[in-house]
Parts: C-alpha cells; sequence; structure tokens
C-alpha cells in the first residue's frame, strides 16, 4: 500500500475509531429504576423507538484533515425486545487528499447502516441488561470520497448494562456501566487493486478484521435525586460520563507498512468525557449530550476533538403509534417494577 | 462551518433553560419532605412529584420509620392542579427520626414504576 493511501485510510479508520460502535442505534434505555442514557462512543444496552436527529462528531485527523460528522439514525421496535435500526452519516472533510491529489474540501455521505438488536435478559431489580446485535454496512451506499467503503462488512455486537442501585452504599447508587464489543470482518478482505509500477509487484489491500470494544461509566444525577438524594433543578437531569472505545485490527491485516499511521498492528481509541441532560420542550422529549473526543495515541487523532448528540425519544413523544412496537405492547417488566 | 457550530450551541443552550425531566415513565422528579433531606418537624402531609401525570387509583404510598413500623396514611390523591403530583396526608405528625417512603405509581400513559426514598425529621 503506497504512503499517500495509507495516510487516507489513517483518517478512515481513526474516524471509524472515534465512531466505532455507533452503528445505526441509538437509544436510552430503562431498567428497573435506572436510565441508560444514549451514549455516544458506544450504544446503549437496550431496544428503544428513538430518532438521533443529529449525532455531531469533530475530528482532527492525524493526516492533518479536519472532519465534521453529521450522523443521522433511527430505531424501530419490532418487538419489545428486537429492534430495527437504519442510519448513515453525512461527511465535510476539510484539508484532505483529494482524488486528483490536491488539498481542499470533499463532502458526501457515509454507507447506510442497518441493525437488528435483541434483548434476552433483563432484571429490573438489579438494573442489568444484555443485548446482541447483528449489522451491516452496504457498501457502495456512499461517496467514496469521503471514505465510504465500495464493499459491505458485517458486524456482531454484544452489549451489557448494569446499575448500582442495589448497592448498600448510598454514594455508589448512582454509578453505573455499560459496554459493548464488536467483531467486524469485510465482504471483501482483500482486494487487488493493481500493479506497482517500479515494483512490478501486485498491489493488494487488506481490509482487517477489527475488534471493537468499549466502556462507559456513568454518574446519574437524574438517579440520585430520586433515589438517594434531592439534587437541584437543572443538575437533577444531568447524567455524566466517561466513555472509551477501541479498535483493533485482530486478523487479515497485511503486511507491515513502514511509516503507516496508524501501524497496520495499531490500536486505536478515544477517552471521552462528557455529560448528557434529558429534558421536554413542549411535546418533545428528548436528550442532549456532548463528549470531548481525547485520542489515545497520535493515530487516533491529532488533538481532541467533540461529539454531541440530539436523540428524540419517540415513545414518549408517540406512545401510541411510532413510539410503540410493531408486535406485542411496550417492553415486558416484571410485576409492580416498570 | 464554525459559526454553524455556534449557533447550534446557543439554541442547544436556549432549550436547556426552558425544559424540563422527561421520561416515558413517571419517575420521581422532587419530593416533600425532598429526598435524602433533613427537615424540621412535625411532618404532616408528603408531597411527590412526578415527571409525568399519574393515576392515583392505581397508586400506593408507604411510610415506615427507621424501627420498622407502618406509618398511618391516608390514599394518595393528585393536586387538583397538577396531575403530576401526589398528596399523601400522614395519620398522624412525624416526630425526629428517620423515615422510608416506598411509592408505587401509573402514569398516564399506563406504565408503572416505583422507588423507595428516606428523609428525615430532625
Amino acid at each position: 500500500m503506497s504512503h499517500k493511501a495509507s495516510m487516507a485510510c489513517a483518517g478512515a479508520f481513526a474516524a471509524a475509531a472515534a465512531l466505532a460502535g455507533i452503528g445505526p442505534a441509538l437509544s436510552h434505555t430503562i431498567v428497573g429504576n435506572r436510565v441508560f442514557p444514549a451514549t455516544i462512543g458506544i450504544d446503549d444496552p437496550g431496544v428503544n423507538d428513538e430518532l438521533g436527529l443529529p449525532t455531531f462528531a469533530y475530528l482532527a485527523n492525524p493526516d492533518d484533515s479536519l472532519e465534521y460528522d453529521f450522523k443521522i439514525a433511527y430505531q424501530k421496535t419490532i418487538t419489545p425486545d428486537l429492534s430495527f435500526s437504519v442510519g448513515s452519516a453525512f461527511t465535510h472533510l476539510v484539508n484532505t487528499v483529494k482524488p486528483d491529489g490536491t488539498i481542499g474540501t470533499l463532502n458526501g455521505w457515509q454507507n447506510v447502516q442497518t441493525q437488528l438488536k435483541y434483548v434476552p435478559y433483563q432484571n429490573a431489580e438489579h438494573e442489568f441488561i444484555v443485548s446482541v446485535a447483528g449489522s451491516v454496512e452496504w457498501g457502495h451506499t456512499g461517496n467514496a470520497s469521503v471514505g465510504a467503503d465500495a464493499f459491505s462488512s458485517f458486524t456482531a455486537k454484544g452489549f451489557f448494562g448494569k446499575g448500582f442501585g442495589d448497592l448498600e452504599a448510598e454514594w455508589l447508587r448512582p454509578f453505573a456501566v455499560t459496554g459493548e464489543i464488536d467483531y467486524t470482518w469485510s465482504s471483501h478482505p482483500i482486494d487487488v487493486t493493481g500493479i506497482d509500477p517500479d515494483t512490478g509487484l501486485v498491489l493488494i489491500d487488506h481490509r482487517p478484521t477489527v475488534l471493537t470494544y468499549g466502556v462507559t461509566l456513568q454518574y446519574s444525577l437524574l438517579y440520585m435525586n430520586a433515589f438517594v438524594h434531592e439534587v437541584p433543578p437543572f443538575f437533577r437531569q444531568l447524567i455524566p460520563t466517561v466513555e472509551a472505545v477501541f479498535s483493533m485490527p485482530v486478523s487479515n491485516i497485511g503486511p507491515s507498512v513502514i511509516d503507516s499511521v496508524p501501524g497496520t498492528h495499531e490500536v486505536t481509541g478515544t477517552v471521552q468525557p462528557g455529560v448528557f441532560y434529558i429534558g421536554r420542550l413542549g411535546p418533545v422529549s428528548f436528550e442532549l449530550g456532548a463528549e470531548a473526543l481525547i485520542p489515545i495515541n497520535r493515530a487516533s487523532g491529532k488533538h481532541v476533538g467533540a461529539v454531541a448528540i440530539l436523540d428524540f425519544f419517540l415513545d414518549d413523544m408517540f406512545p401510541d403509534s411510532l413510539g410503540k412496537p410493531l408486535f406485542g405492547g411496550s417492553q415486558p417488566r416484571p410485576a409492580g417494577l416498570y | 462551518m464554525q459559526r454553524f457550530l455556534k449557533l447550534l450551541l446557543a439554541a442547544a443552550m436556549v432549550a436547556l433553560l426552558t425544559t424540563n425531566t422527561a421520561l416515558a415513565h413517571a419517575f420521581l422528579d422532587h419530593a416533600v419532605p425532598g429526598v435524602g433531606m433533613t427537615v424540621s418537624g412535625p411532618v404532616r402531609e408528603l408531597r411527590l412529584y412526578y415527571t409525568q401525570g399519574v393515576v392515583m387509583a392505581f397508586s400506593h404510598v408507604h411510610v415506615v420509620s427507621a424501627a420498622g413500623a407502618q406509618i398511618p396514611t391516608g390514599k394518595p390523591v393528585n393536586d387538583p392542579s397538577d396531575q403530576q403530583t401526589l398528596i399523601i396526608r400522614l395519620g398522624r405528625a412525624l416526630g425526629a427520626g428517620t423515615y422510608s417512603v416506598t411509592w408505587q405509581v401509573v402514569s398516564v400513559d399506563t406504565h408503572t414504576t416505583q422507588g423507595t426514598f428516606t428523609f428525615t425529621v430532625s
């Protein structure tokens, strides 16, 4: 792989690391007394009827380009424990290498992503939930100029969420953790791109199989206000959170490329401290969140970026139409708890 | 792009200043006496303020002293001017001590929620 192609891939790889795990599904989940907000680095562990419009990200890529992403995602419950999601993102790249080799600005859509997500188990008393999902990024549905792959990729996902409201120590009860792990592979893991005119060797692009994993640590002032200790207005609607998301190529990596950024075997990722706000404006029930994107290494980004989300809770806004499952009633809960 | 982002941030701040908590289910927004708070006695009634309207006919509230004694209470009733508020009149004025309140309500969109909190009368 040429150095230019490597640098171009670096930007896409770092962006993927920062947005890894988001997929098309953005939701908030309520398990017992615990509200798990729609987080940004990873998805929350439940299924819901929601519209993420938009999730915004600002990234300083290691190739010196600046990237602005506007992601749209819609999730619809089919049954109380099964949902379907669809989403994409519009990318605005500044100071990037254009197809003609000059430096300039590029705009375009990323590939469309779809996902099925299922919740096999949840325990309201212990504020615990697990879920699994399968997603497809459909190749050739986006603009290659902004890094959308021509080939499809598939991802198997696992999620968990645990609130600590069942602990004795009151100061620990507002805490919650969530996690996600993804295994992504391409429909075209190896692609022959041409012949090197200097060496006569066949040029091969490898699309690595990637393991992406992330975790969030949340301190819910929303929970503290209702169940532990009264919190002043405005603050009682906040959930401060720290997220960490990492990506690691695990197979089909190809030979090491000298001076490539990221390194062909390098782990990339971000740490994302921020806060989520849950509120209502008239009939509109929503969540607003913002986080800093702190790259863990140069390969993950040149300097700190930012992400923000605006998520609409359709189950609250339209409980009898858009906000309820296509089949069955609302999410089943243990009697008396929800 | 930067101007657009500044406008977006300004709009978000305006929205935040004019919103209140809202979820698809009736969670406790605040209470009187407050959650985890210490108040001066005597306390003769509880007021529970929820994030959504609640149906008083299907709502239950129990108050227990630190010694485990059940405090007699009247049936929860809605504030006539606010369906998101439940008023619980106590059978007797609460003296000094710590009390546990357990509530279970049905919201106007038929979801059931419950919770427990404590407060102290000094």
